[in-house]
């Protein structure tokens, strides 16, 4: 099931990106920047279709399991679950195996080792049942990824102007158009995690703060004014959504991540129900399907 | 207004001199897969390129591939693509003048030294849309794989037919696409800053400036 999520994740796009894709094709005025973006929808339809990867670069994974508090659970059979399932599921289908030693640069042909695939686990309130989210991230965007421990005398004005510098430094780089997601405040690892939580919302979903989802908005057409467009090749649409999170934060600090997720957001997720049933699910706490 | 250009290999330089930046091409034939630790190894290393491997007048691209081989044919498994060319821009010139391949697809841009190796050698970049491999390689087969020994960064050899489309972002006339829309964008950043009404930064204090823009 682990490796499944994994799997999905790669084959299936979310609902809510393709609707992002397909207002923003409808939207674009640049007659080449619509054509990529009708490609992008092609390669989905195509890939959803034959079961493969619609992208080639299949990515570094990340598991993000939330466990319903009334459960007890053996959290590493279920930590033994989620490396067994992607060793299975990228041997078995031969997908490429991107996982190397960071110094020696080697690879060892497997997709997982004691620190891969990444798990962040977290609880839910008086909850029964599991919910497991996999996300699968290329490495284009990865490294358009970028953070900065500004001080607080550079406040909202140094946050924004970063965020903007981030963008321009990105360029096309990322396969945009991107879903840029923003952490802001907590710790140098914590405002780095952000990012990836900002990931885990379905594209175009604002923050509940309505402080925050003013932000977003703001940004959104700030970013979509650059004429970066996707790809790098110039149009009306550089970025689908920004998604901004934030924590906490020293009151002498003030920490920005940025990190440029590609177009082709991929995420899965599944919730699991203590009789054995399971459901797919979008986003964390969302409807269940199939 | 951009050009639809349908081409077959091998191409001849005359017709890469067409090109305008973004026409949109199709191409059919043959192309070369390259990246990374094959362009290392001939480049860097000194090996000589395989028997068999010749990108005279064939389009290169810089491929991120998951195969595998099927009794005696290769297959893709999460596909070919393209991975991002910049990393790959200390290669080019040299290779461009090395082996005249006639284009080079890939996704992200070149720099100075590419364009100008292209305007000298007739060559042109092609820009795809990433992350679409499972559109693209519907219009590709692996025919031979040259150093197995890199696995996934080996050289391929690939029947490609109506591959597109493409998008011409460095032509052969020393215009790249990229650099000209990053100087635009970064004349007209202002524009953006006013919208956010982000003004000048006070002073942060810090040892050393801390570098933003990426070498390669």
């Amino acid at each position: 099931m682990m490796g499944n999520l994994y799997f999905r994740a790669l084959t299936v796009f979310p609902p809510d990106l393709i609707k992002a894709l397909k207002n923003a094709c409808d939207r674009e005025r640049n007659e080449i920047a619509k054509e990529k973006l009708r490609v992008m929808l092609e390669a989905i339809k195509i890939g959803g279709g034959k079961k493969i990867p619609i992208c080639q670069d299949t990515g570094m994974q990340t598991y993000f399991v939330n466990l319903g508090a009334k459960l007890q659970v053996d959290g590493n059979k279920l930590k033994e679950a989620i490396k067994e399932g992607v060793r299975r599921c990228s041997n078995e289908k031969m997908y490429r195996k991107t996982l190397s030693h960071p110094i020696t640069r080697l690879k060892d042909g497997q997709q997982v080792s004691n620190t891969h695939p990444n798990i962040y686990w977290d609880w839910i309130p008086d909850a029964d049942y599991i919910e497991v989210m996999c996300i699968s991230k290329g490495s284009g965007s990865e490294n358009q990824s970028f953070q900065a421990m500004l001080v607080p005398a550079q406040g909202m004005n140094g946050i924004k102007k970063f965020i903007i510098d981030s963008v321009y430094a990105a360029g096309g780089q990322p396969c945009t158009p991107s879903v840029t997601c923003v952490g802001i405040g907590g710790s140098f690892d914590q405002c780095a995690k952000l990012t990836k939580i900002a990931m885990l919302r379905p594209v175009g979903k604002p923050n509940p703060d309505p402080m925050v989802a003013g932000l977003e908005e703001e940004l959104y057409h700030a970013i979509n004014s650059t004429d970066i467009g996707p790809m790098g090749l110039g149009g009306d649409t550089t970025t689908l959504a920004v998604h901004v999170e934030i924590a906490g934060v020293h009151e002498t600090q003030n920490p920005v991540s940025v990190a440029l997720q590609c177009w082709a957001d991929r995420r899965s997720g599944v919730r699991f129900f203590p009789d054995g049933r399971y459901e797919y699910i979008w986003e964390f706490g969302g409807k269940g399907y199939e | 207004m951009s050009k639809v250009w349908h081409l077959e290999t091998p191409i001849s330089e005359k017709q890469i001199r067409e090109l305008k930046l973004l026409d949109t091409v199709y191409i059919s034939g043959k192309l070369w897969g390259i990246r990374d630790r094959n362009l290392g190894r001939e480049l860097d290393d000194g090996i000589p390129l395989p028997e068999g491997v010749n990108y005279e007048g064939y389009p290169v691209l810089h491929e991120a591939c998951g195969y595998k081989k099927e009794g005696d044919k290769w297959v893709f498994t999460s596909g070919m693509g393209t991975t991002t060319s910049t990393r790959m821009e200390r290669w080019m010139p040299i290779l461009i003048e090395r082996h005249r391949c006639r284009a080079i697809i890939g996704k992200g841009g070149l720099l100075e030294g590419t364009t100008e190796a292209c305007r000298k050698y007739g060559c042109v970049y092609l820009s795809v849309v990433g992350g679409a491999a499972a559109y693209y390689d519907a219009r590709a087969k692996i025919i031979n794989v040259f150093w197995p020994d890199l696995d996934s960064q080996a050289i391929l050899e690939c029947e490609i037919k109506d591959y597109g489309p493409l998008f011409v972002a460095i032509d052969a006339h020393g215009n790249n696409h990229y650099l000209n829309l990053r100087k635009k964008a970064i004349e007209e950043r202002q524009k953006i800053y006013d919208m956010l009404k982000i003004k000048p930064l006070p002073w942060a204090p810090q040892w050393i400036e801390r570098p933003r823009e990426k070498n390669y």
